[in-house]
């Protein structure tokens, strides 16, 4: 499979996010930002590498974050503004290349406030002290007289504006990593920009056609390509290949055979010509023959098979997660509720298919593509042009979508090598299918949850198991965690299953489905692990409270005892389950979910409370799904979501809200629109006639709150996917009586459910 | 007539793809009763009518039909009014155009024709016995006020019509040819355009 | 050899004559604002007018344009005789709305909704189901997509009132 390239460097940072077995998300900012800091350059002046203030008055941030929808370049700056004090109107932001200074460049886990928001408000705070500084020297005051505020440094009525204490020169002062550090923020009730309403800055761009993705983006001399794709992703080789049909081809130039030094793209060749329609028609015109392939036959249900026979085998995998003697409760257990749940594969389908240029340029190597994960991939495609890496630059550019597709951007390597092989800039555009064919898919999932109730229906026994393919292993296998007796976990593909009920004993085992590496490349989907295995923990919970005839909503409440491994931590946690309690009873109220009996026959609401995107980074999330469902026909319509957010602290509100409201949508689509099924070592829907996300007609009405509060902002990209698939399938329980353990949920699975 | 007691009788569904040929009006001489004749001869145009080429335009409902499995169109447009060009900004023609044409990229073509829209809704045949189809045609009331003469001169000449043996890559043709299928529907009509039960 | 009016300029394009009027936009002419996504018609991303008619580029072959108009985004603005810059109603009503996120599908969502709101002015919510039905938001930011539509009829309306 694929070879690693060098992590020594950034295994540090990973594993303050990865953490051993439970996944951490303590993170500053990347090792650089804390380097002595501070510069007068000519006119401008850099209190940090992060934002320069010119003499003009403009404040420039610099966005090491990649912009995939979510409005990451004003979130950010918004940060930083707060703290410097800035008049929001002399701010702009652009984001940046590939370059050592910025630290590790990933965008993804939902992390990119979160992880910014300390180093960010500090180096704002630090731009204000220095300014702050500068002012009273040039006003001859002291500086504890004056304050900072719209870009000004005022005194009484007096006051200089930012632009001219840099343009004359006056601010110098320098930061070391300690004095940042010891940096207090200002408090939340001074705060007035975070919190607050504004627009999206990158938003006048994508209405006009003006806003550049990686696709769109072209160097003199460069040529188009379009790769022809091996039968399946790993073990493939061409055995032989003819162009002379491609010949007769008007603009076609070449076909170029992948031969990558990290053998992470197996099998391709690339055909290049003077336009993509002509490379596209002499990739169809081509005749190859390949000889060999991994997993040639193998096909979703010999991957789930796989995957219960690991879930049911209790040596198989290791712990993520284990608190007190599971075992000798369940043995003595009069009841063991038991559920298996299941996930089918899921494609990323960002609406922007993979695509690099690459060319050369002097002895610098540069890519323009988008990319979620710069220093995972930018060291692999080094290591293939057998290059050093501080001669490549990625370039950066708008990506068309990103949902965890572009955080493995192998589909750089075969641009690349082209473009080495014929002294060419090369343009590699994959067509849809090509794209499906290499997507990095959500590994099917299977789950077998298993607890013991006491009396009052408190959890004596939680126990977990879970069976995927692990993101993590082919990518980035020094990021794997310890298991808690041994072996290794993928955090990436079990988090969530450590949820924040309370439980006497607790067990979560994670085990890789070796299987579905043999066969594709199983990648991160937005909302990730706990996009499946919250699947399991809420529709178990449902289960179990039906089972006692409970409430699911009343018996949610009465797990989320907030105490112990619950109660929360600072930064991220504070409050703990109590926050998940607020939301949970949030959504209960506006939701009119004590009336759910009233619905007419046949339409029913479910519940889902979750907490993504990690434990120590936890959005909490509620979510009511009201559904109708026809008993004929199996068909679901979703009605109605309601959800009641907290996420801390809103860096751009507008912004969360739609990114909220994206989440939601996916995660019904996912529930009850999209997914698709191995068959033969590919993906069965390799396009959009046949792989359906969630169209506008089938948009259900959308009721969505946050809770206003000053606590640490966590993430929004991801977390809100999590909840809607249970609170869907308990909706449909609810409506029906059937209960449905896999998703996605299709109509012939509603009626096969309603005859059991 | 449209018969009412046609509980029992199965409905038509797409018929099997397997090369069907088309028999030309000759080959039911044999059969000497007129209207028998005539009933045959309109059961050998059903080979057409019912083939998913013909079929997936000519719904019931308001949601054409695509593909040799006759699965949903998608994207899932709607017929929206009697004109069937599709509702306001999506006409049928923002993606099919005058001709087919092949994908780049992709498998496949996207089938084309001037003009390009759906039949009324009272034109629909998708799960309608043979009979019933039969009965429809000849009803001006639903066939869009044609003689049995249009009717000939629609399934001889009409270009839409014509398509359904010339539908681009990815779709099986309908059987045999629409000259055939114009000549069946000829002798059907003179041998008294009777209807098969 | 291929003559037709592209954002009220006349061009000629001299390409194999198969080749989808996308490819021509994007890799002849520049034209990047239209986009590719699926290449079959299922996506909507390529969306531009021809004779002022919402049309998918990517299966549209430029020989069939002979003598035609042809609007990318681009051009949109000026096609309303608006000023070279200026926003079109239904991009001014996109911005007011926050619609876009990643931003790749919404010049196709924007054309489409250009041709929906022309012909039916102040659409229903049934009208906006049926008519932006061709174009996926990959992002689902379709609560955005039909607001900003909502408002850009009514600032329409406002307009010839």
């Amino acid at each position: 499979m694929t070879k690693h390239t060098d992590i020594s460097m950034t295994r540090r940072w990973f594993l303050a996010v990865a953490g051993a077995g439970v996944t951490s998300g303590l993170l500053s900012g990347p090792a650089s930002a804390l380097a002595p800091v501070g510069q007068t350059l000519g006119e401008g002046y850099e209190p940090t590498v992060w934002y320069a203030i010119a003499g003009d008055g403009k404040i420039t941030m610099h966005i090491h974050m990649a912009e995939m929808g979510q409005h990451v370049g004003t979130a950010l700056s918004r940060i930083i503004a707060e703290e410097l004090e800035a008049d929001w109107d002399d701010v702009e932001f652009v984001h940046v290349d590939t370059d050592p200074k910025w630290g590790y460049m990933v965008t993804g886990g939902s992390w990119s406030v979160n992880h910014n928001y300390f180093a960010f408000s500090r180096a704002g705070a630090a731009g204000r002290m220095a300014l702050i500084d500068a002012g009273a020297r040039e006003m001859g005051v002291p500086a504890e007289e004056c304050s900072a505020r719209n870009s000004k440094i005022i005194h009484g009525d007096q006051s200089i504006s930012y632009g001219d204490l840099v343009a004359r020169g006056a601010v110098d002062r320098q930061f070391t990593a300690e004095e940042l550090e010891a940096i207090t923020l200002k408090p939340a009730s001074e705060r007035r920009l975070l919190n607050r309403d504004t627009t999206a800055r990158d938003v006048p761009e994508k209405v006009n056609g003006s806003a550049i993705y990686g696709i769109d983006r072209t160097v003199e001399g460069m040529v188009y390509a379009r790769p022809v794709m091996p039968p399946v992703r790993f073990g493939s080789k061409v055995a032989s290949w003819d162009d002379s049909a491609a010949k007769e081809i008007d603009g076609y130039i070449q076909t170029v055979e992948i031969n990558d030094p990290t053998n992470t793209i197996q099998g391709w060749m690339v055909v290049v010509a003077d336009s993509w329609t002509a490379a596209s028609n002499a990739v169809e015109a081509l005749e190859v023959t390949w000889e060999g392939g991994s997993g040639l036959q193998t096909g979703e249900a010999e991957l789930m098979a796989e995957g219960a026979r690991l879930v049911n085998d209790d040596a198989a995998g290791s712990l993520f997660v284990l608190e007190g003697e599971p075992d000798a409760i369940l043995s003595e257990a009069e009841t063991v509720h038991e559920g298996e749940y299941r996930t089918h594969t899921v494609l990323h389908m960002q609406l922007e298919p993979g695509n690099a240029l690459v060319w050369q340029d002097g002895d610098t190597w540069r890519v323009h593509a988008g990319n979620q994960w710069q220093s995972l991939t930018l060291p692999l495609v080094a290591e293939a042009l057998e290059i050093d890496p501080s001669n490549l630059v990625f370039e950066t550019s708008y990506l068309g979508g990103g949902f965890g597709r572009r955080l493995f951007c192998d589909f750089v390597i075969p641009a690349a090598l082209t473009a080495k092989a014929i002294g060419r800039p090369v343009k590699m555009v994959m067509s849809r299918s090509d794209d499906s064919q290499l997507d990095c898919p959500r590994s099917p999932t299977v789950q077998r949850v298993r607890s013991v109730t006491g009396e009052d229906g408190a959890l004596r026994v939680y126990d977990h198991a879970c069976a995927s393919g692990w993101s993590t292993v082919p990518i980035a296998p020094g990021f794997l965690g310890d298991g808690i007796q041994g072996g290794k976990v993928d955090p990436f593909s079990i988090s969530g299953a450590d949820h924040w009920y309370g439980a006497e004993t607790m067990r979560v085992r994670t085990v890789q489905n070796e299987l579905v590496h043999d066969t594709f490349l199983p990648g991160n989907l937005r909302s990730v692990a706990p996009g499946f295995t919250l699947w399991a923990v809420e529709t178990h919970i449902d289960e179990v409270a039906n089972a006692l005839g409970q409430d699911p909503a009343a018996y949610r409440l009465s797990l989320l005892d907030a105490e112990g491994r619950n109660a929360g931590s600072a930064p991220n946690a504070v409050g703990g389950a109590e926050r998940m309690r607020e939301v949970l009873k949030r959504v209960i109220e506006k939701s009119g979910w004590a009336n759910r009996g009233d619905l007419p026959e046949g339409t029913g609401m479910g519940i889902s409370v979750t907490a993504g995107q990690e434990r120590s980074m936890p959005t909490w999330i509620a979510t009511v799904a009201q559904v109708r469902v026809d008993r004929d026909n199996g068909e679901v319509k979703l009605e109605k979501l309601w959800a009641s957010i907290d996420a801390g602290t809103l860096a751009h509100p507008d912004g969360a809200l739609a990114q909220a409201e994206g989440a939601l949508l996916w995660g019904a689509s996912i529930a009850i629109h999209e997914g698709t099924e191995i068959e033969n070592g590919l993906p069965r829907d390799q396009n959009l006639d046949t792989y359906t996300p969630m169209r506008m007609h089938q948009v259900p009405e959308l009721d969505i709150d946050f809770v206003t509060n000053d606590h640490t902002p966590v993430g929004l990209g991801e977390p809100g996917v999590i909840g809607v698939a249970p609170a869907i399938g308990n909706a449909i329980f609810h409506a029906t009586g059937a209960r449905l353990r896999t998703i996605p949920i299709r109509p012939q699975d509603i009626l096969k459910a309603l005859e059991a | 007539m449209r018969s009412t007691g046609m509980i029992l009788a199965a409905l038509v569904f797409a018929a099997p793809l397997a090369a069907q040929d088309l028999r030309g009006p000759d080959a039911f001489n044999s059969i000497e009763e007129k209207t028998e004749r005539s009933k045959a001869l309109f059961n050998e145009m059903a080979k057409v009518i019912t083939h998913p080429r013909c079929m997936n335009c000519h719904p019931v409902g308001n949601l054409p039909t695509q593909g040799d499995d006759m699965r949903p169109h998608n994207p899932p447009v709607v017929r929206w009014d009697e004109s069937g060009f599709g509702p306001p900004g999506l006409h049928c023609t923002s993606c099919h155009g005058a001709e087919n044409v092949e994908f780049v990229g992709n498998e496949g073509s996207i089938p084309g024709h001037e003009p390009w829209h759906l039949p009324p809704v009272s034109m629909g045949w998708v799960g309608l016995t043979v009979g019933e189809i039969c009965a429809q045609l000849k009803d001006p009331e639903r066939n869009g006020d044609r003689t049995l003469a249009d009717i000939q001169e629609h399934n001889a000449t009409d270009g839409l019509v014509g398509w359904a043996w010339h539908p681009g890559k990815g779709r099986t043709p309908a059987p045999g040819s629409q000259e055939v299928f114009g000549a069946l529907t000829k002798s059907w009509i003179e041998t008294g355009a009777a209807c098969p039960e | 050899m291929v003559n037709f009016t592209l954002n009220a300029q006349a061009v000629e394009i001299d390409v194999a004559e198969d080749t989808p009027l996308l490819w021509v936009l994007r890799d002849k002419l520049g034209l990047t604002g239209t986009k590719f996504g699926c290449g079959i018609a299922q996506c909507g991303a390529c969306t531009v007018h021809v004779d002022g008619q919402a049309r998918r580029s990517c299966v549209t072959p430029v020989s069939s344009l002979e003598g035609s108009d042809v609007t990318t985004i681009e051009g949109l603005a000026a096609s309303a005789g608006l000023d070279e810059g200026a926003l079109h109603p239904v991009q001014s009503a996109w911005i007011e709305a926050q619609a876009p996120q990643c931003g790749y599908c919404q010049s196709g969502q924007i054309m489409q909704a250009a041709a929906l709101l022309s012909e039916s002015p102040e659409p229903t919510d049934e009208e906006i189901n049926a008519g932006m039905a061709g174009n996926l938001c990959r992002c689902m930011a379709y609560v955005r997509i039909r607001k900003a539509i909502k408002i850009a009829a009514a600032s329409q309306s406002e307009g010839t009132k």
